[in-house]
C-alpha cells in the first residue's frame, strides 16, 4: 500500500488502475497535459480516478506530475487518465510530436530562453 | 546523485519523482517447471521543469545510467530532445556504460564533466575526450551541477549541438 | 464533485506552483543521466 506523508493511505497500487481493462481511444504519454473538462463526475467514479480528477481541479498537470503528486507509477496514471478522457471528464493535449524535436525554431527558442535565465 | 543536483539547480518546481517498477526476469537453473523467477526493482526517476518564453516548458528527467534500466530508458527517452551525460572524471569506466546506453537509444547527447574549483585535474579535456572515445562533434563541457549558471551552460551546449547537428532530413 | 472523493490530494500541490500555467504549449524534455556516485567535492 502506498502511503502519503501524514499516514493517510492512497488507493493500493494493485487497485490503482480503477478496474479499467478495455483499451482507450486516446494516446497518452508522460508529458501529455491533463485538464479537467468541467463536467460533473458520476457518483460511482472509482476512487483512483476521483483522486486524479481532484488533483486537476487546481490546474493542469502532465501525467508525470500527477503521478508524482499521487505517488503512483506513471503506468497507473496513464490508465486512469485514459479512462477519465474516455468518460469526458478530462481533456488531454499532446506535448510536441516527436518530429518537432528537430524544429530549428523551437530549439532556438529553447536556447534563447535558457540563455535569458542565467543570473548576471 | 549529480543528476538530481543539476535538475534541482535549475528547476522552477521542487524536484519531483515518480517510482517506476522494473521487472527483471532471471533464469532459475534448477527450476523444473521452466518458470522464470521475476524480481521487481523500484527506481525513482527525479524530474524538474523550466518554463521558457513562448509557452515552452522544458522538463528534465534524471535517468539512471545502468544497462538494466534500458527498458525504462526507451520509455522515458521517447520524443526527448537529447541527453546530457554527466561524467565523473574520476570514474571513466562507469561513464562508458552510460554512453553506450545513450548511443544505443539514438539520442543526441552532450557530455558534462564535473569540476570543482579546488579539485585536482586528473585529465586534460583532450585526454578525457579521448578516454571516452567521443565523436569530435559531441560537446564536452565542464559543469558544477550545484551552480545554476553552470547547469544552464551544460544544457545550452546540448541544445546548440541539437541545432547544429539536426538529421539531414530535418534541415 | 462526487462524494466518493477521498481527500487524498497532496495539498502541498496547491499554491506550490506545480500545476502548469495556462500558457504552457510546447512541452519538451531532456534526459540528464550519468553513472552512480557523482563525487562530492572534498
Amino acid at each position: 500500500m502506498t502511503r502519503r506523508r501524514g499516514g493517510r493511505p492512497l488507493v493500493p497500487a494493485y487497485l490503482s488502475t480503477g478496474g479499467v481493462a478495455r483499451p482507450s481511444r486516446v494516446h497518452l504519454e508522460r508529458l501529455s497535459v491533463l485538464t479537467g473538462s468541467g463536467e460533473p463526475a458520476p457518483a460511482d467514479l472509482p476512487a483512483a480516478q476521483a483522486a486524479l480528477l481532484e488533483e486537476l481541479e487546481y490546474g493542469a498537470l502532465t501525467v508525470v506530475e500527477a503521478a508524482a503528486l499521487l505517488r503512483l507509477p506513471v503506468s497507473a496514471v496513464l490508465v486512469l487518465a485514459a479512462d477519465l478522457v474516455d468518460r469526458d471528464l478530462v481533456l488531454s493535449r499532446a506535448p510536441i510530436p516527436p518530429a518537432r524535436r528537430f524544429d530549428p525554431d523551437l530549439l532556438k527558442r529553447v536556447a534563447d530562453g535558457l540563455r535569458d535565465l542565467k543570473h548576471r | 546523485m549529480g543528476k538530481t543536483t543539476l535538475i534541482g539547480s535549475v528547476s522552477e518546481i521542487r524536484p519531483l519523482h515518480t517510482e517506476e517498477q522494473l521487472t527483471e526476469a532471471s533464469a532459475q537453473v534448477d527450476d523444473l517447471a521452466g518458470v522464470r523467477d521475476k524480481s521487481t526493482t523500484t527506481v525513482a526517476i527525479d524530474f524538474g521543469r523550466i518554463s521558457l518564453p513562448g509557452g515552452i516548458v522544458l522538463y528534465l528527467f534524471g535517468t539512471p545510467g545502468q544497462e538494466r534500466f534500458r527498458p525504462l530508458w526507451d520509455d522515458i527517452a521517447y520524443g526527448a530532445l537529447g541527453a546530457l551525460v554527466l561524467v565523473d572524471a574520476r570514474r571513466i569506466d562507469a561513464s562508458f556504460d552510460v554512453l553506450g546506453l545513450v548511443e544505443e537509444t539514438g539520442l543526441p547527447y552532450a557530455v558534462a564533466f564535473n569540476t570543482f574549483p579546488d579539485a585536482p585535474r586528473h585529465h586534460t579535456p583532450e585526454q578525457l575526450r579521448a578516454a571516452l572515445d567521443l565523436e569530435p562533434a559531441t560537446p564536452m563541457v565542464t559543469c558544477d551541477a550545484r551552480e545554476p549558471n553552470s547547469s544552464i551552460d551544460a544544457l545550452l551546449a546540448l541544445v546548440q549541438h541539437l541545432i547544429d547537428h539536426r538529421p539531414a532530413e530535418h534541415r | 464533485m462526487a462524494s466518493a472523493t477521498s481527500s487524498t490530494v497532496d495539498t502541498a500541490a496547491v499554491g506550490d506552483g506545480i500545476h502548469l500555467p495556462d500558457t504552457a504549449r510546447d512541452l519538451v524534455k531532456i534526459l540528464v543521466t550519468g553513472p552512480f556516485g557523482w563525487a562530492r567535492p572534498p
